[in-house]
């Protein structure tokens, strides 16, 4: 059953190297359940100083073969239209055939995805397993 | 009236500062968390545009904030020296999207950009902008409500 599925893999910790021509550095957690790559984005903001680094960042994880990827959101407490255009712009690097799900969004960041009808373009769920079992 | 002005240099590393603030400031004039973290959105959206847009991601210039609160609105006021807004953003700020409904499913058809100012068009009870010489001055008004009086 779905909710019995354990996360198998280490967790890793800031894996993306820093770089100076993004500035700042974005922290992640990442795991896999099965083909699912849950990225626990660990900032609380995503806004404009730090979009070009964290847009890099996701494309990286596509880039390294990943095509089913659900964001964790849970930390975050603040996203302008920066980080939705960064979301967006990652989204389209992933064509039809991937999915960007995003997950644990607290009430000011789902406020920010029904004000601009971002919560039509990505599946959100609640947490990280309900996600991982929509999607498996 | 209550108020407080801020000037930072044209750096996006500077727009939390302010925007931080703002909500902070916002919670302790005793508005609801809701409320205070719309005004950290418009006020970060503003920033941003005039750091971008006025000053095209140049540093070394100044924009300034004003926050000044009476009985029944807190009014934000964003202003920069640098290229004057154009006509079709100065609309988008004013009155708003022709439509907030996406126009196709198409993924690659979303646009990345030029949400910010519809934004503070949506969040915000009254929006003005106005050219003052060189000056680009975004105008902002929260209504807050009333306290009802027993």
């Amino acid at each position: 059953m779905a909710h019995e599925r354990h996360f198998d893999t280490a967790i890793r910790h800031g894996t993306l190297t820093p770089d100076r021509k993004y500035g700042g550095v974005m922290r992640f957690e990442e795991r896999t359940v099965g083909k699912v790559f849950i990225v626990k984005v660990l900032e609380s903001r995503i806004a404009a100083e730090g979009t070009a680094r964290f847009k890099a960042d996701i494309i990286e994880f596509v880039n390294q073969g990943h095509r089913t990827l659900v964001l964790d959101l849970s930390d975050v407490t603040f996203i302008d239209s920066s980080g939705l255009g960064a979301l967006i712009a990652s989204l389209k690097v992933l064509g039809d055939d991937g999915e960007l799900a995003l997950c644990g969004a607290r009430e000011t960041v789902s406020n920010m995805f029904k004000l601009t009808r971002m919560n039509k373009v990505f599946r959100m769920f609640n947490n990280p397993e309900e996600a991982a079992a929509a999607l498996a | 009236m209550k108020g407080v002005h801020f000037a930072i240099d044209s750096e996006l590393a500077n727009v939390s500062l302010v925007a931080v603030a703002v909500n902070r400031i916002s919670l302790h004039l005793g508005l609801d968390e809701t409320s205070a973290g719309e005004l950290e959105l418009c006020i970060s959206e503003a920033v941003t545009n005039a750091i971008r847009h006025a000053y095209h991601d140049e540093p070394g210039h100044t924009v300034e904030i004003q926050l000044a609160f009476r009985a029944g609105q807190l009014r934000l006021e964003v202003s920069d020296c640098g290229t004057l807004m154009p006509e079709e953003q100065v609309r988008r700020l004013r009155d708003g999207p022709l439509s907030l409904e996406l126009e196709s499913d198409d993924r690659s058809s979303i646009s990345e950009g030029g949400r910010g100012l519809t934004i503070i068009h949506q969040l915000m009870d009254e929006v003005f902008y106005d050219e003052v010489g060189n000056h680009n001055r975004i105008i902002m008004i929260k209504h807050l409500a009333t306290p009802q009086v027993e």
